[in-house]
């Protein structure tokens, strides 16, 4: 059988037929294509077993490893974020309005508020007749600080089994006592103790654990205006940890101690 | 399927699919991904092996439920339009020939759209994409009498279009 295109002699259906007949795809579909399919064949996407390696041990184990960096992080950027909320004493309207509008979260406690260009650590008395508690200012985290702490949460992590950092027990409980902080760092870091080769790490990571966890009652002590367990805490991280990571931001507190108190 | 093949499969019937699916009211915006999807299948099925020489069919298959799910996609979504000739057509250095082509294939269109399906794929793979009766008949499915007569008809229906069109042509002329 002929084609239409060889048989008629009408001009007008030959256009027609050879329109269609020439008829292409735009330039460089031909290549998107071959590069997509290239990328998804090279990297599994397209097998139906593509997730299954997250059955594997390996894969369980970078499902977890994601998921306390994540955790990690989120406690890293936001790490009081939990602290709203259940503290028996909450400060009044007036206290509330002169506190950063970009904290949302003072609703329910006595505020942390980071205050951006301000070096140190201030205390601010609301005014006398509000019968409130004063709103605490604390400088943003250092970066250094928030990835030690991130480390600190996942190594502490990985030593307990499986607690994301933002599963932590919350910090406006009671308050924590104060002549016993739980610092185990200075006897715990003597490399003398065990094998090296295992202990070491344990150690390490022991000690910068313990560090985040005065620090952290720093701020808690901070949060309540509490300077007395505030310089203890101080004084038991210098005492503790001479060459600590967290050292900037105790020294913001120790700067903090420092100042008169604002009436 | 080793990337060799893979690529020598699209270099060598990606241009077939994508007018396939253009014709069989896959709507334009639509016609480069159903395009691809076609060629996904081939590597997202494990131990696919497709007989030497009937790779165009296996694709046609393929390309067929393809076109079928996106036309379904698109009436739920009740934004089907016809293909856009502006899109469709390749780039030519002659504005006055681009722009005869490109009404030529609009009327083209118009006129396999009011064809039934099995006339339509007929014509398309016999006129248009250059195959061969036994080749569609194994391709389709169907017996190649069964090829012959509906080709028949579909020519039938085209040439009586076309005489319909000319006049519309010539009235309006004239």
């Amino acid at each position: 059988m002929k084609r239409l295109l060889d048989e008629t002699t009408d001009d007008f259906t030959r256009a027609l037929l050879v329109a269609g007949i020439e008829q292409r795809p735009p330039a460089g579909n031909k290549r998107r294509v071959l590069i997509a399919l290239g990328a998804g064949s090279a990297l599994g996407l397209f097998s139906s077993q593509a997730l299954a390696w997250l059955g594997t041990s390996g894969g369980k184990l970078s499902l977890l490893g994601v998921a306390l960096g994540m955790a990690g992080a989120v406690y890293a950027v936001d790490p009081w974020s939990e602290t709203q909320g259940s503290s028996p004493a909450a400060p009044s309207p007036a206290a509330l309005a002169e506190t950063s509008p970009r904290e949302p979260r003072l609703l329910g406690g006595p505020a942390v508020v980071p205050e951006e260009g301000n070096d140190g650590v201030a205390l601010q008395g609301v005014g006398p007749d509000t019968g409130a508690l004063p709103v605490v200012t604390t400088p943003s985290e250092p970066s250094s600080t928030s990835e030690a702490r991130a480390r600190a949460a996942r190594v502490r992590g990985e030593r307990d089994g499986v607690v994301p950092a933002s599963k932590e027990p919350r910090r406006d409980g009671p308050p924590p006592t104060v002549a016993a902080p739980t610092v185990a760092a200075p006897t715990v870091s003597t490399p003398e103790v065990g094998t090296p080769g295992e202990v070491e790490p344990v150690v390490e990571s022991a000690s910068l654990d313990a560090e985040v966890r005065l620090v952290d009652d720093m701020h808690w002590a901070a949060r309540r205006n509490d300077r007395e367990a505030l310089a203890r805490f101080v004084a038991t991280y210098h005492a503790s940890f001479p060459d600590g990571q967290l050292k900037e931001e105790v020294s913001a507190f120790a700067a903090r101690l420092a100042r008169p108190t604002t009436p | 399927m080793p990337p060799s093949a893979l690529r020598h499969l699209v270099k060598e019937h990606y241009d077939f699919i994508w007018r396939l699916l253009s014709r069989l009211n896959v709507t334009t915006p639509e016609v480069d991904d159903a395009a691809q999807q076609v060629f996904m299948v081939l590597v997202s099925r494990e131990g696919l092996v497709i007989k030497p020489g009937s790779e165009r069919a296996f694709l046609y298959g393929v390309a067929l439920r393809v076109a079928k799910e996106f036309r379904r996609k698109a009436q739920n979504a009740l934004n089907h339009i016809s293909p856009d000739p502006d899109v469709l057509i390749d780039r030519a250095p002659d504005l006055e020939a681009v722009a005869e082509r490109s009404q030529a294939r609009r009327q083209l269109d118009r006129i396999l759209e009011q064809m039934p399906e099995n006339l339509k794929e007929a014509f398309i793979l016999f006129e248009l994409e250059d195959m061969s009766v036994p080749e569609i008949a194994e391709l389709v499915g169907i017996p190649t009498g069964t090829v012959a007569s509906r080709l028949r008809r579909a020519r039938a229906l085209f040439q009586k279009a076309v005489a319909e069109l000319q006049a519309r042509r010539e009235g309006g002329e004239s």
